[in-house]
C-alpha cells in the first residue's frame, strides 16, 4: 500500500502565507477529502503533493519523492488539475492516451489502460469525438479518464466534479472511492460537504492556510467547525444508516 | 489520415516540385539533360545551369520551407496558439536584424559563418524576449501584440543600420536581400545553412511528445513528467537555429510557418507531434511552389519570393483571425 506524506509545509505566494505548517498523510486504501473555503490553500497543497510547488519534502513510501526522476514520480502520482483546458481539438481517446506519457512510447499495456479509463468514466460513447465538441461534463470525465489512464497508485484530483451534473458527480466519486478501496491513495479537493461526508473515508479541513481539522467526516464536520470555517449552518439526517448533512444557511445563527 | 501516409504523400508532391524546379527556367532542359548534368556529364553549359543555379535554388527552397514549416508547427505547439509563426512573433525579423548586423560590420566577409551565427543568435534572443514579455500561456492578443513589438524593434534596428549605411550599393543589396529570394544562391549557401536547419530540426522533432502532453496545460504536463524548461529550450533554440540559418541564406520569407501547419493540422487529428514532419514537408512544397510561381509570373523584374508569400499569407492570416472571432461569437 502506497503512503504519501508531507510535514511542516510553508508556502508564501505574493507576500501572503498560503500554507502555514501544514502536514498530511494518506495511505493506500484511503480516500481523503481536502475541504475549506476559497483561498484556504487546498489547491496549493495538492500541487505540493504533486511536486509542482515547493519548497516541500514529500515522502512516497518513505522515500523522498524529490529524488525520483520526473517519469518515476509521474508513474507514482497522477494529478488532475482544476479546469477543463485542452488546447487543441484532439479526439477524446487521444487526450486519454496522453496519460500514458510517463510509461514511455508504445507501451504494450497502453491500449488496455486507455480502454479501462474510458469505461470507468463512462466516456466510451465520446471517445472519438473532438474534445471541443463535448459538453463541460463530458470533457471533465474525459480528463478524469486521462488521469486514471496513468494507473498510478496515488491519485490527486482538484475539484473533479465541479462541472458535472448530480448523476455524474455521484458516479465519479463512487469511482474514486472504488479506486481507494482497491488500494490506491486518493486525495480529492471538494467544495460539496454532502458529497465529502458521503464518499470520503477522511477529511482534512484547511482555513487560511492552516489545518483546522482532520478525521472521519461524521466526527469532524461538526456544527462549530462549519460555522467557524464556512460561516454556515447545516441540516443533518440519516438515510439507510448513513449520516448526511446539507448546507442550509449562511451565517452562524 | 495516418501521419506516415500524409508524409509520404507530401514527400511525393515535393519530389515532383523539385523536378519541376530543375526543369523550369530560361533555358529549356529535358529530363535526360538534367540527369546528365547532375552527375557532371554532357554540355558544360547545362552542367553549370543545373549544378550552380537550379539545384542550389531547389535545395535551398527545401531547406527554407522545412525550417519555416517545422518552426511554425513547433512554436504553435509550444505556445498552444495557432497564430504563432516565426514571422508574426518576431523571430524572422530578429534573425534579419542579426544578418544585417553581420553584413553591416563586414563580419560576413571576414568569416562566412558570422552571417548565420549572428542571425541565429538574434532569432533566439527575439523568441526568448517574446516568451518573457508575453508569458507562456498567453492569449492570442498578447502574443500578437508582443510579436509586433519585437518585430517592430528588430525592423527599427535594421532600418537604423541601413540609415547609417555609408555605402548606397550595400544598402540596396541589403534591402533586396531582406525581401527574401532563392535567386542567385550557390551550393555554399546550402552547405552553410543545412547543418543548422538539420540540428534545429532534430531538436524540434525531439520535442514532439512533450508538445502533445502540453495540450493539457503546463501543470498537467509537468505532473506527467515533462520538463517544461527543457521543452521550451528545445523549441526556442531549435527554431532559432533553423530560422536564423535560412533567413541568413534567403532573407525574410513570411507566413509559411503560419499557413502550412494550419492547413495540415486537421489531417493529423490536431496532434502536435504528428504535425511536425508534415509541416516541414508542406513548408518545402509551399516555398518551392512559390519559387516556381515567381519564375513563371511575367513581370519586368522577377518577383521576390518573400513578397509573394506575404501577398498570399497576409490575407490568410486575416481570414484566420476572422474565423477565430466568429467561432467565439
Amino acid at each position: 500500500m502506497t503512503m504519501l506524506e508531507t510535514q511542516g509545509v510553508c508556502i508564501t505566494l505574493g507576500g501572503r502565507k498560503v500554507l502555514d505548517n501544514v502536514g498530511l498523510r494518506v495511505g493506500g486504501g484511503e480516500m481523503l477529502g481536502l475541504l475549506g473555503p476559497n483561498g484556504a490553500g487546498k489547491t496549493t497543497l495538492l500541487k505540493v503533493l504533486a511536486g509542482l510547488t515547493g519548497p516541500a519534502r514529500v515522502l512516497l513510501d518513505g522515500t523522498d519523492a524529490g529524488l525520483l526522476t520526473p517519469s518515476q514520480r509521474a508513474r507514482a502520482v497522477s494529478y488532475l488539475p482544476q479546469g477543463n483546458d485542452v488546447h487543441w481539438p484532439m479526439p477524446a481517446i487521444d487526450v486519454v492516451a496522453l496519460g500514458r506519457h510517463p510509461h514511455g512510447p508504445g507501451n504494450a499495456r497502453d491500449r488496455d489502460a486507455i480502454a479501462r479509463a474510458l469505461a470507468e468514466t463512462d466516456s466510451h460513447s465520446v471517445a472519438h469525438r473532438p474534445v471541443n465538441t463535448l459538453s463541460g461534463g463530458e470533457r471533465a470525465r474525459v480528463l478524469l479518464a486521462r488521469a486514471l489512464a496513468v494507473e498510478a497508485p496515488v491519485l490527486l484530483a482538484d475539484e473533479p466534479v465541479a462541472h458535472l451534473d448530480p448523476g455524474h458527480q455521484l458516479q465519479v466519486l463512487a469511482l474514486l472511492r472504488r479506486r481507494a478501496e482497491a488500494g490506491d491513495a486518493v486525495v480529492v479537493v471538494l467544495h460539496d460537504l454532502a458529497l465529502a461526508a458521503r464518499f470520503c473515508h477522511r477529511v482534512l479541513v484547511l482555513d487560511q492556510g492552516r489545518v483546522v481539522a482532520d478525521g472521519r467526516p461524521a466526527a469532524t464536520l461538526d456544527d462549530a467547525l462549519l460555522a467557524g470555517v464556512y460561516g454556515i449552518t447545516v441540516l443533518r439526517g440519516e438515510y439507510s444508516g448513513v449520516p448526511y448533512l446539507l448546507p442550509w444557511a449562511a451565517g452562524r445563527g | 489520415m495516418r501521419p506516415a501516409f500524409l508524409s509520404a504523400l507530401l514527400g511525393a508532391i515535393l519530389s515532383l516540385l523539385v523536378l519541376a524546379s530543375l526543369h523550369l527556367g530560361a533555358a529549356a532542359l529535358d529530363s535526360a539533360d538534367i540527369l546528365a548534368a547532375l552527375v557532371g556529364q554532357g554540355d558544360p553549359r547545362m552542367v553549370t545551369i543545373v549544378q550552380e543555379i537550379r539545384l542550389p535554388r531547389a535545395l535551398l527552397g527545401i531547406l527554407v520551407g522545412c525550417a519555416l514549416g517545422l518552426s511554425g508547427a513547433a512554436l504553435q505547439g509550444l505556445l498552444r496558439n495557432p497564430l504563432a509563426d516565426p514571422g508574426i512573433i518576431g523571430t524572422s525579423a530578429s534573425a534579419g536584424f542579426g544578418a544585417v548586423v553581420a553584413l553591416y560590420f563586414g563580419w560576413a566577409l571576414v568569416f562566412p559563418w558570422a552571417l548565420p551565427l549572428s542571425a541565429m543568435t538574434c532569432a533566439a534572443g527575439g523568441t526568448l524576449l517574446l516568451l518573457a514579455v508575453a508569458g507562456r500561456d498567453s492569449g492570442t492578443l498578447t502574443l500578437i501584440l508582443s510579436g509586433i513589438a519585437i518585430s517592430s524593434l528588430a525592423v527599427a534596428l535594421t532600418s537604423l543600420a541601413m540609415n547609417l549605411s555609408p555605402n548606397p550599393f550595400a544598402l540596396s543589396e541589403i534591402v533586396l536581400w531582406l525581401l527574401g529570394s532563392l535567386k542567385d544562391r550557390s551550393l555554399d549557401d546550402v552547405v552553410l545553412s543545412a547543418p543548422f536547419v538539420l540540428g534545429g530540426g532534430v531538436l524540434m522533432m525531439a520535442a514532439g511528445r512533450g508538445l502533445d502532453v502540453l495540450t493539457l496545460g503546463e501543470e498537467a504536463a509537468a505532473s506527467l513528467g515533462v520538463s517544461l524548461r527543457r521543452l521550451r529550450l528545445q523549441v526556442v533554440i531549435g527554431g532559432a537555429l533553423a530560422v536564423g540559418a535560412v533567413v541568413a541564406a534567403a532573407g525574410s520569407v513570411g507566413f509559411v510557418g503560419l499557413v502550412v501547419p494550419h492547413l495540415l493540422r486537421p489531417w493529423v487529428r490536431h496532434r502536435p507531434s504528428a504535425l511536425l514532419l508534415p509541416s516541414a514537408l508542406g513548408g518545402a512544397i509551399l516555398v518551392l511552389a512559390a519559387d516556381l510561381a515567381v519564375r513563371l509570373i511575367p513581370a519586368r523584374s522577377e518577383l521576390m519570393l518573400g513578397v509573394l508569400t506575404s501577398l498570399v499569407g497576409a490575407p490568410f492570416f486575416l481570414a484566420l483571425i476572422l474565423k477565430m472571432r466568429w467561432s467565439r461569437s
